[in-house]
């Protein structure tokens, strides 16, 4: 009967430091994002740049 | 069954969620009827607020920016706690699956009510860089009723016990209430007639609120700050005043004594 609210995507549970996570939360919270969101764009961004040949 | 476990050291605050075409409005129309703000962004953003009652709340979200992707007028059941890992736990010990979520505000649980909509249980928020903070001030005699259109005695009645809540007045085959002195979630037997019932993840619930003040009073506040003062319906089980809200939603707010 449920469906998915976030279809496609999964939970992805991480250990960062307390500093960090505090700055990302600030950081999406001045760009008026959520953190899912904020955190997407930044993996997104660091694979793709790894990834190039 | 382990009572550590099913009870909550701090109450679940019932809150409805409204999305909505004309946030300013909407909160214009809540500090009418006497709610109050709290935490506010601190940004120019109009498309968020936060408005507490005596007991219970009202979120309002912009329609056009929610990923709930609602349409203006919908109300969804929502809450807030302070500890929403405890909850979790007593969720879980009742058989709901919950998953709780990282929120750049906070921790946010969610779970599956027996409608299979989404209810969305908000930690309270402690860090509020980028937010304003204000002591709400909000009329003490006014209450947020959330209405589910569903068996007042079926699943949902389970859930609201799971969620910590409690039997408020005496249930009939048509209503039964539930609160735990933060606002009221009242289950109607669905005729069909209100078009909000379930099942299925779109079942919304009526926003609504009851309230210790006058009603004719209450009415001269929202005419002089320009909305639908609505009717006085006067029946055996009390008064109401039955209007219509800015986002066109029928709205009913009962008088209860003090």
């Amino acid at each position: 009967m449920a469906t998915d609210p976030r279809p496609g995507k999964a939970q992805f549970n991480v250990y960062l430091p307390h500093p960090l996570i505090t700055r990302v939360k600030h950081l999406a919270i001045d760009e008026g994002t959520s953190l899912s969101a904020l955190v997407e764009a930044a993996l997104t961004e660091y694979a793709d740049r790894k990834e190039k040949p | 069954m382990n009572d550590a476990l099913t009870q909550t050291t701090t109450p679940i605050t019932l809150a409805g969620i409204r999305f909505t075409d004309d946030v300013a409005r909407m909160r214009a129309y809540l500090e009418a009827l006497g709610l109050s703000a709290g935490i506010t962004r601190s940004t120019a953003q109009a498309d968020w607020a936060a408005r507490h009652a005596g007991a219970g709340q009202v979120l309002l979200h912009s329609a056009a920016t929610s990923d709930h992707r609602m349409p203006s007028g919908t109300t969804l059941l929502t809450g807030e706690t302070p500890d929403v890992a405890e909850l979790a736990g007593m969720l879980e010990h009742r058989g709901l699956a919950t998953t709780l979520v990282d929120e750049a505000y906070a921790r946010s649980l969610e779970v599956i009510d027996p409608l299979g909509a989404v209810v969305v249980v908000n930690e309270t928020q402690t860090d509020t860089y980028g937010y304003d903070t204000q002591r709400p001030e909000p009329d003490p005699g006014v209450e947020v009723v959330l209405s589910r259109f569903t068996e007042p005695a079926g699943p949902y009645a389970d859930f609201a016990l799971a969620l910590g809540l409690r039997p408020q007045g005496e249930p009939s085959d048509r209503y039964a209430a539930y609160g735990a002195g933060h606002g009221v979630i009242g289950l109607h037997h669905d005729d069909g007639s209100t078009g909000l019932g379930g099942p299925g993840p779109h079942a919304r619930v009526a926003l609504g609120f009851c309230t210790t003040g006058h009603l004719e009073q209450l009415q001269e506040r929202l005419s002089v700050a320009g909305f639908e003062p609505g009717t006085i319906v006067v029946a055996d089980f009390g008064s109401r005043i039955e209007t219509v809200d800015p986002d066109g939603q029928h709205v009913e707010i009962h008088h209860r004594s003090r």
